[in-house]
């Protein structure tokens, strides 16, 4: 009967660019829900951030990324890979796009005022969990290719090289029998180097550091340079409000592995940092041992809110949480895919009831890759699209290294079952990998295109002020 | 006119064979009665009730392949239901389910990950037995899952295709409206609700309009040999905040036997989660054993095609098992120990991701459970709220 009468209506097929449009937007309110049970400007401030540029977009779309190769779909690509058991259950790092790497000072490496040797690795596992080892791969270069793609000056045998050198540094990283250590990251190239150079320059100069906190003749103990509100891009460092400060001192009172005498010199709320996480809280703290007015022994670090990975809309078989709970996943993926112990000495997990935060360095190493930089640097001609696809085989090596070195969700040795896939098969991941990357690109702008106008058609939320009160836990 | 016998909807706790007379229904025959339809015209009248309906299951599984956590203990059923029946022509339900906070995703939950109650229904019912006609409100059960579950039965084991797939929810807010005809031989409800299901709030201002219709052929004969159910389903429908279609079209025939029962059911989709371009179908192919055999046996294979317009998505699922059926401890209360076996063979593009070749996943499994419904008149007082003082 109903049938009969939806057939008299009509149901005109939306076009596929729509389906998609409207698709997105579930994505984003489903991915982003737990901010919006908060603060909805904060959503909508990440929002107009991945509107405003393609790689933010990348960095805040990781459930979108998943979603596509997870629904079977046009846009999903297939692989030829993934045939070998467990290979598809491979510790992931997660979201491993450039930016997600950082130079980190070499622990077993000595170190000289003028000279300290870096190492290049993971940075962020928000994401990581047990999946398809071609879903990192395809991540990681996704960002290069973004990155070089938006800085106008690497055409298409440009984009060809990269994928070469990602494909070719993750095979022969996992063909290989030791891994190689990427603690001289100086000799994979220029744009590496420069990246490193940036990184040794900031973290020596504590630009960090110097640049957010001061002293005053009113306040002789440094403190940070707060201001009043975020500016106008939603960037800034706050005083803590009283449940701030509190929730603070909450959090310090849980950190058991800081020296006798650490003490909090001053904390401060920082809004603004970040893609996937803008809207998280961010606490900037202050910290010395004693009560000595040296600086020498003053760091800063950062306490960031994490929240769960993204899920995987119509998934069969679900990725199930495997990291175990609540603190122990900020560690844990640290532990088991870096390539030396305590890249980061102060990251850890910690909680606040049901909230979780990891802490890492802010004043010292580590230090980021920038998108950014690398696009300017090669379209300014600083450095080359042969240094950049160096930089990309490098990051791919140091992705094949923590893939093969940490245990299968079966706990088994995936070195050897990413052996057993990859066998012989360079020129099929290269293959695969131009193709599921061309795809990838394509769609990404797209999606920019299609959030900008749905911003516009629905507003700075996607309409999400529609939905009324918090949406926190409705979303399955 | 023959009672509403719950004989199909084995297993039963509470099962009293009333006589055909014009005194009020026993209690313990409204508990068992879980149609979304309208009773059929001339049914008895219905004294007070409260009842309870509990089911919970424990479940030990193995999975090969190996994927990390392939032996575990699983919660697989937990549900409690209490019902008012009998309030004149009303009736209340509402049920709690067991859910794990934090899901399987998840690494924030409540006190850990602790188990959560969650409302999967809390319905307003108005019988008019005369004449064949109900209605409810509320968070109240899917027209069409809720039509073929009966029949299957074995919950515990595995939620019906569309349910199972997440085709359809189990429960959105909204209400129905049915109708049956005399001698119980066509049940027709018609359905308006939110379209998110249960555990979202409504996100759009369309609404799912659904129908289901149940033809009985058999109904009309006198002491009929076996059940017969002939259904069909029409959902137009839309999902998320823009409004995305969401329908379903599903068909459905069931035969009920003391000794054995089948069906078969299919339900082909237009836009899934959000996305118009996903346009799955599948179906289940069932047979079970009835109430009137000494064990609990079950054969059930279903295809699911991921989305009709991509190739080698489909996946296969047979599920087989069986058990004793258990002495009912004190006599009333169903208690099943059934070993089980399911096996999923993934087609190439048909798993999590995309591949050049399938995968089959085997899970055995051993389950306990326990069925429960009980009901007990109780005492209605006309004037409560208009009692002096008040």
């Amino acid at each position: 009967m109903l049938a009969l009468l939806f057939l008299g209506l009509g149901c005109a097929p939306p076009t596929a660019e729509d389906a998609r449009a409207d698709w997105l937007v579930d994505a984003l309110l489903r991915d982003n829900a737990v901010w919006l049970s908060r603060d909805a400007s904060l959503f909508e401030a990440k929002l107009a951030t991945m509107a405003n540029d393609p790689y933010a977009f990348l960095r805040g779309t990781l459930g979108v990324a998943w979603a596509d190769q997870a629904r079977p779909g046009a846009t999903r690509v297939a692989t030829q890979f993934l045939s070998t058991p467990g290979a598809d259950a491979i510790w992931l790092a997660g979201d491993p796009h450039p930016e997600n790497f950082s130079l980190f000072a070499a622990p077993h490496l000595p170190a000289t005022v003028y000279n300290q040797p870096l190492c290049i690795d993971l940075e962020d596992f928000d994401g990581s969990g047990h999946g398809p080892w071609t879903w990192d791969l395809r991540r990681l270069l996704l960002g290069v290719r973004l990155a070089a793609d938006l800085s106008g000056a690497c055409d298409a045998a440009c984009a060809a090289s990269l994928t070469d050198a990602v494909a070719d540094g993750y095979f022969d990283t996992i063909q290989t029998e030791r891994v190689p250590d990427l603690c001289a990251p100086k000799t994979e190239g220029e744009a590496l180097g420069r990246a490193a150079e940036r990184a040794e320059s900031d973290a020596l100069g504590r630009v960090a550091f110097e640049t957010l906190t001061g002293r005053s003749v009113f306040q002789p103990e440094r403190a940070f340079l707060t201001g009043a509100a975020p500016d106008t891009s939603g960037d800034g460092v706050l005083s803590l409000t009283p449940a701030e400060r509190a929730q603070v001192e909450r959090l310090w009172r849980q950190l058991d592995d800081l020296p006798p005498g650490a003490r909090v010199v001053d904390a401060a709320r920082r809004y603004g940092a970040g893609v996937a996480s803008q809207p998280a809280v961010r606490y900037l703290v202050l910290w010395d041992v004693g009560d000595s007015a040296s600086d020498a022994d003053d760091h800063l670090v950062q306490l960031r809110e994490v929240v769960d990975p993204p899920l995987i809309p119509g998934r069969f078989r679900p990725m199930v949480a495997t990291l175990g709970p609540s603190v122990d996943r900020v560690r844990a993926p640290a532990d088991a895919l870096w390539s030396h112990d305590d890249l980061d000495p102060w990251l850890l997990g910690v909680a606040d009831g049901a909230q979780l935060f990891k802490r890492t360095s802010w004043s010292d190493l580590p230090a980021g890759l920038e998108a950014d930089d690398l696009a300017d640097d090669l379209a300014e001609g600083k450095t080359t699209p042969e240094d950049v696809a160096a930089l990309a085989g490098a990051l791919a090596r140091r992705l094949a290294g923590a893939h093969r070195n940490a245990p299968t969700l079966a706990g088994e040795d995936a070195a050897a079952i990413l052996r057993t896939e990859l066998s012989g098969r360079r020129e099929a991941l290269r293959a695969e990998l131009d193709a599921a990357t061309d795809r990838d690109l394509q769609q990404l702008y797209a999606d920019v295109e299609a959030l900008r106008q749905m911003l516009e058609h629905l507003g700075p939320d996607l309409g999400a002020s529609r939905l009324g009160a918090p949406m926190l836990e409705e979303i399955e | 006119m023959t009672p509403e016998l719950p004989a199909a909807t084995e297993p039963i706790a509470v099962v009293e064979t009333a006589p055909t007379t014009t005194l009020p229904a026993p209690c313990s025959a409204l508990v068992t009665e879980r149609f979304v339809a309208a009773p059929a015209p001339g049914q008895r009248p219905v004294s007070p009730c409260l009842g309870v309906r509990a089911d919970i299951a424990g479940r030990f599984s193995a999975q090969v392949p190996d994927d990390g956590i392939s032996r575990r203990f699983d919660l697989s059923r937990g549900r409690l239901e209490l019902g008012l029946w009998g309030l004149g022509p009303a009736q209340l339900r509402v049920a709690l389910s067991a859910t794990r906070s934090g899901g399987t995703t998840g690494y924030i939950g409540i006190d850990g990950e602790a188990f959560v109650p969650t409302l999967p229904l809390a319905e307003a019912r108005l019988d008019d037995r005369k004449h064949g006609i109900s209605g409810a409100a509320g968070l109240v059960d899917d027209i069409w899952v809720m039509a073929l579950e009966p029949a299957w039965s074995l919950r515990p084991v595995a939620a019906t295709y569309a349910e199972d797939r997440q085709l359809l929810p189990r429960s959105d807010v909204g209400g129905w409206l049915g109708w049956t005809a005399p001698k119980d031989v066509v049940s027709v409800t018609i359905a308006a609700t939110a379209g998110e299901g249960a555990n979202l709030r409504e996100r759009n201002e369309g609404k799912d309009l659904s129908t289901t219709v149940v033809v009985r052929p058999l109904a009309a004969v006198a002491d009929p040999p076996l059940r017969l159910n002939v259904m069909g389903h029409a959902r137009y429908g839309t999902r998320g905040l823009t409004g995305v279609k969401n329908h379903r079209f599903g068909a459905a025939v069931q035969v009920e036997h003391g000794w054995l029962a089948g069906g078969l059911e299919t339900l082909v989709a237009e836009g899934m989660e959000g996305d118009a371009t996903l346009r799955p179908a599948g179906g289940s192919l069932w047979v079970r054993t009835g109430p009137d055999l000494p064990a609990v046996a079950w054969l059930r294979a279903d295809v699911h095609d991921a989305n009709r317009q991509t190739r080698d998505d489909t996946a296969w699922t047979w599920r087989i098992g069986g058990g004793p059926r258990l002495p009912r401890l004190g006599g009333h209360v169903p208690f099943m120990a059934a070993l089980g076996y399911e096996g999923t063979h993934y087609a190439p593009n048909a798993g999590l991701t995309a591949t050049t070749r399938g995968a089959v996943v085997h899970t055995v499994w051993l389950q306990l459970g326990v069925q429960v419904e009980a009901g007990v008149p109780v005492l209605w007082t006309r004037g409560a709220l208009e009692r002096p003082g008040r």
